[in-house]
């Protein structure tokens, strides 16, 4: 039953939790653990702890979406039916949050992306690459609370580094950039910029380092143009990493609201009020639980979504290449 | 020859530039975490970039922020709740998710592909909709603002991470190396033991290094459901700056403290990083 395994070799070997068959008759334990396959006893462990405080809340949220949550001691939850889900349709907030959460994922993917190809490619095979990755990791260590703190003091109009090299090329010199409503978000975006780039840069080089050294001294040879080697040879051997770099970055921009929430707070005047920010602020400043859900339930099947598309691009281009 | 080097010189000017623009804000930080309360402001007068250099390489360095934060104040206490809530974490994540990843890599489960999707979901879930549910639900348990329920939040995220890294890992080793165990009358547990998990240690050790980077890195779980007797650092560090007066150096020196170790740690693992980080998609 039970003892069947995937390969034929294991026919005769041991059993479910490696008890040979010559074993004296079995106590209940034994009986117990014969009872299922033996990757039932591995796998439930995490199965029960992962239904518990996953699975669990999922299903929890979509109740709580239609209800009125109180807090207050003695009263108790109200369902209201639909009316979260309506009030969130009607919610100007809400349409603005998208938006400004797709200006902040679309400019930080397009900075990085370009900012990354452009280091890895400049990186790649030169002296002392290992030491200036390892310069380069630095940023992805720091904990995000600490990133945040350091642009508020780095871009501090009175004392503030950034600020002052700002005034001094005279680039900028009205206050902090993350105080003003047209440049905060752009300052997130650099924020992000700054810690996350180097992950593309790793990533782009690890990907670099499978294209053919030989293909693109015979494409030299043969007179292509550095333009032409790069678009020909380079870039279809860097197809997976590019994706999985655009991939993980991507959800990355759309899940983590860290630094927004230790500079900018949704400010100045709502300017990063993005989704997951007026989330926070809806749920855990107002106490409105139930409109809470419906907004999470909606960003997290939003991003579920993109996962999903995700790993089927991947695993799409994965088998392409193992055709190839 | 001569376009050549001159191509060489922006090359390096290019990579020079974005070295410095990655690791100034560092230095800034560093410098002022050293630096008297009052000199951190000192900034010199615009223009003037030799000052600048001097504001950040040549000061005179004092320990006041370090002292002030650890004799002060809570933030000992504040380091030792980090501490607990990463270790404990780490403490149920790995050994579950290496149980759970050692089935799905060997065993012919009936619906795995929805339990890869599950954990991948899960994964990829944004914690600001996770925490709602899980707010209500910490708070009817009566574990809300408390270590057990900071620790559990952390497991939502690092038993999905550990289960699928080391998956990966235990995929890359052949399983005719177990059989052959089997032969010999080892249990599976046995061969497990003897055969798969020497050779995926340095693995193990990664995913250990990861999921403490991130539990001990977190913000919004602990903004949101820690709290109260269990405030760990980046909250405590946080709490520096008030609406009255921000405490810079003392934010700069606990910023430091907090970075060091996991910096460190990440440079130990710096070739399983990439894979980390890509949850196995990319083998750095």
């Amino acid at each position: 039953m039970s003892r069947t395994n995937a390969s034929p070799i294991s026919m005769t070997t041991p059993g479910p939790a490696g008890f040979s068959s010559a074993a004296p008759p079995s106590p209940l334990y034994q009986r117990l653990v014969d009872r299922f396959p033996w990757y039932v006893w591995w796998l439930s462990p995490a199965v029960i702890i992962l239904a518990a405080i996953t699975l669990f809340p999922f299903f929890w949220m979509i109740y709580i979406s239609f209800m009125k949550v109180q807090f207050a001691p003695g009263a108790t939850d109200m369902f209201v039916g639909w009316s979260n889900w309506g009030k969130m349709f009607l919610d100007p907030s809400v349409y603005t949050g998208w938006w400004l959460l797709f200006k902040y994922v679309a400019t930080c993917m397009v900075l990085q992306m370009g900012l990354g190809l452009g280091i890895a490619l400049l990186l790649n095979d030169i002296k002392r690459e290992g030491l200036i990755v390892t310069v380069i990791m630095i940023p992805m260590m720091v904990a995000p609370v600490v990133v945040g703190h350091l642009f508020n003091l780095l871009l501090n109009s009175s004392y503030g580094l950034y600020a002052w090299i700002f005034k001094t090329l005279g680039i900028y010199s009205s206050g902090s950039l993350l105080s003003n409503p047209s440049t905060a978000l752009w300052a997130l975006v650099g924020m992000d910029t700054w810690e996350w780039t180097p992950l593309i840069v790793l990533i782009l080089l690890a990907g670099l380092k499978s294209v053919p050294r030989d293909t693109i001294e015979a494409a030299h040879v043969d007179g292509s143009s550095p333009w032409q080697v790069f678009i020909n040879v380079t870039l279809p051997y860097l197809r997976p990493s590019l994706l999985i770099a655009f991939l993980l970055r991507f959800m990355d921009c759309m899940r983590f609201i860290d630094n927004n929430l230790i500079t900018t707070r949704g400010g100045p005047a709502d300017a990063t009020n993005t989704l997951p920010i007026y989330l926070y602020f809806k749920s855990f400043r107002e106490f409105n639980i139930g409109m809470g859900a419906v907004i999470g339930f909606t960003l997290l099947v939003a991003i579920i979504i993109c996962a999903l598309l995700a790993s089927n691009i991947l695993l799409k281009e994965q088998k392409g290449e193992n055709h190839a | 020859m001569h376009s050549s080097r001159l191509k060489q010189v922006r090359r390096g000017m290019a990579i020079g530039l974005f070295v410095l623009w990655t690791v100034v804000p560092i230095i800034f930080m560093i410098s002022s975490s050293f630096k008297g309360t009052g000199d951190i402001f000192t900034l010199p007068a615009i223009g003037d970039w030799w000052g600048l250099v001097k504001f950040l390489f040549f000061f005179s360095a004092s320990l006041t922020q370090f002292k002030e934060i650890f004799l002060h104040g809570p933030f000992l206490a504040h380091l030792l709740h980090s501490i607990a809530a990463t270790a404990l974490s780490v403490i149920i994540s790995v050994p579950v998710g290496l149980a759970a990843a050692y089935a799905l890599s060997r065993a012919r489960i009936p619906g795995k592909k929805h339990i890869y999707f599950w954990v991948i979901s899960t994964r990829m879930a944004p914690p600001i909709a996770v925490m709602v549910p899980l707010y209500v639900m910490w708070q009817t348990f009566g574990i809300l603002h408390s270590l057990v329920g900071l620790v559990l939040a952390y497991v939502t995220f690092n038993l999905p991470f550990s289960i699928w890294l080391m998956r990966g890992f235990i995929d890359a080793i052949p399983s005719e190396l177990e059989e052959a165990a089997y032969v010999d009358g080892k249990s599976r547990l046995g061969a497990f033991v003897d055969i798969v998990f020497p050779l995926i240690r340095p693995g193990v050790g990664a995913t250990v290094i990861l999921c403490s980077m991130f539990a001990w890195n977190d913000y919004l779980f602990a903004l949101i459901l820690g709290g109260g007797h269990t405030k760990t650092l980046p909250i405590g560090i946080g709490e520096l700056a008030s609406a009255t007066s921000i405490l810079w150096g003392q934010i700069m020196a606990g910023g430091l403290v907090m970075i060091i170790p996991m910096v460190v740690l990440g440079l130990i693992i710096r070739k399983s990083l990439v894979t980390g980080l890509t949850m196995g998609a990319m083998r750095g």
